[in-house]
């Protein structure tokens, strides 16, 4: 079976791994990690790499079609929300975000979520490419509010940045199954160091990944969007599902 | 440039001090506290809420605006309780149980102060019992829920819900709003209101608490 995943780039070793053992043809397009912080964009993005997709099978670009689209994306902040599944069935895992994708379960995320609400993830992925709150990163932006809105705004805004972080009690770190990376979980130890949030850590678990890339797509983990659909928020423990596109769009 | 255009402008910029000095100056060459906060200060935060809305500012801008607001409203307030105005209507505010979030919310409890309505913050985590012994105690008329993940806006349900159970869902209103939630989320728990940003949300929350 020939397969496409758009993945956010936190994922790009495990899915790289698991692409170039699967049984399946898999090609991967990467989107820039931390999207999900503007949600509109995200889905904009996400809609753009579908286009353009369809355009290049449309154009025979592509030598051949894929028989499924996977997104490397859990709910996201309602990101995934209105994409629509076009010549073939489009797959979503039933995931908040990457934190369950990365843990091998949502029901691990979501228990652990319920131990410790206030708890700022971290990942190998998320240390390669995402935003990392250390102190350097901290100095810098207040840097650049007292360039943009003037000393007198800079502390009401780094005030107003922090106030989460004071909510917050503990920094997880997941660890890869591809192998130990030292300077990522000191990195994370820092972090709680730094903002005086206790460090714990949680073993990654490639399983559900692995049935990202390669299904079996179930319905209890995935979405299965089929062709002429739209993927919609249930606004439920599932996440997500799929309803007609409508006739007139 | 009029006084009351100055005071919008710079208030705008965020430029708080100015703000406060202007305010105070307008005062003093006798301009009546409503209409220094009518045609300055609110007319300056609905161009902001605009702006926002259009993706011409982003959060920054619009928090440090509503401070310089709230700094204007704090010169204003003495003349404007001694013209008698009164609070225009009483809103709870928190995020729900299990979301610590509170930029959003914050930004919304500045905007609907700057509209006149007395705004009690239940901080975050709050769960629906706090919202609604608050609600009941405050005597408020709307109850305002703020989450920002997609994992706790589920908790907006059960905020619904203990309103419900309670017998008194017909004397409050409930908003809902977060980065995560829609108005089809909305409708599906039974909530009244949906405000997609904090402009959107102040004037949403006068227009319930004049209702």
């Amino acid at each position: 079976m020939r397969i496409h995943v758009i993945a956010c780039q936190v994922f790009f070793r495990p899915l790289s791994w698991l692409a170039a053992r699967s049984a399946h043809t898999v090609s991967i397009s990467w989107l820039p990690q931390g999207l999900h912080d503007t949600p509109s964009r995200l889905n904009q993005m996400l809609r753009q790499e579908l286009d353009r997709l369809e355009e290049q099978q449309e154009k025979r670009i592509l030598k051949h079609r894929p028989q499924a689209i996977v997104l490397g994306y859990g709910l996201c902040s309602n990101g995934v929300v209105g994409l629509e599944a076009g010549e073939v069935p489009l797959i979503a895992p039933r995931t908040d975000d990457c934190i369950g994708l990365l843990l091998g379960s949502q029901a691990r995320y979501l228990e652990a979520f319920a131990r410790h609400p206030g708890t700022y993830w971290v990942s190998d992925g998320w240390m390669e490419y995402g935003y990392v709150p250390t102190r350097e990163a901290l100095e810098q932006r207040r840097r650049d509010y007292v360039e943009q809105y003037g000393e007198e705004n800079a502390d009401f805004l780094m005030e107003q940045d922090q106030q989460w972080r004071k909510h917050y009690t503990t920094v997880a770190y997941i660890d890869s199954p591809l192998g130990a990376r030292p300077e990522f979980r000191e990195a994370a130890r820092q972090i709680g160091e730094d903002q005086g949030w206790s460090l714990v850590e949680y073993p990654g678990e490639l399983g559900l990944l692995e049935r990202l890339v390669n299904g079996p797509w179930e319905d209890e983990e995935f979405l299965v969007c089929p062709p002429g659909h739209r993927i919609i928020a249930s606004n439920d423990e599932r996440k997500i599902a799929a309803e007609p596109r409508k006739r007139s769009e | 440039m009029s006084i009351l255009e100055e005071i919008s402008t710079f208030m705008q910029r965020g430029r708080s001090p100015k703000v406060k000095e202007l305010v105070q100056q307008a005062l003093d060459e006798g301009i009546s506290p409503q209409e220094i906060l009518e045609q300055g200060l609110l007319s300056g935060m609905n161009v902001v809420g605009v702006k926002f809305k259009n993706n011409e500012v982003f959060v920054p801008e619009v928090l440090i605006a509503a401070r310089a607001m709230n700094a204007g409203i704090e010169v204003l307030k003495p003349a404007l309780l001694a013209d008698g105005v009164e609070a225009k209507g009483k809103v709870v505010i928190g995020t729900v149980k299990g979301d610590l979030h509170d930029i959003g919310k914050n930004l919304v409890r500045m905007m609907i102060e700057g509209q006149g309505i007395t705004v009690v913050d239940l901080g975050v985590d709050v769960s629906p019992e706090q919202f609604y012994e608050a609600a009941v105690a405050e005597k408020a008329q709307v109850v305002c829920c703020s989450a920002l993940l997609t994992t706790t806006m589920g908790e907006m349900k059960n905020v619904v819900k203990i309103f419900e159970e309670k017998g008194i869902r017909d004397q409050v209103k409930i908003m809902v709003g977060g980065a995560p939630i829609t108005q089809g989320f909305c409708e599906s728990i039974g909530a009244d209101c949906y405000a997609a940003d904090a402009a959107t949300a102040a004037e949403a929350a006068l227009a319930l608490c004049q209702n």
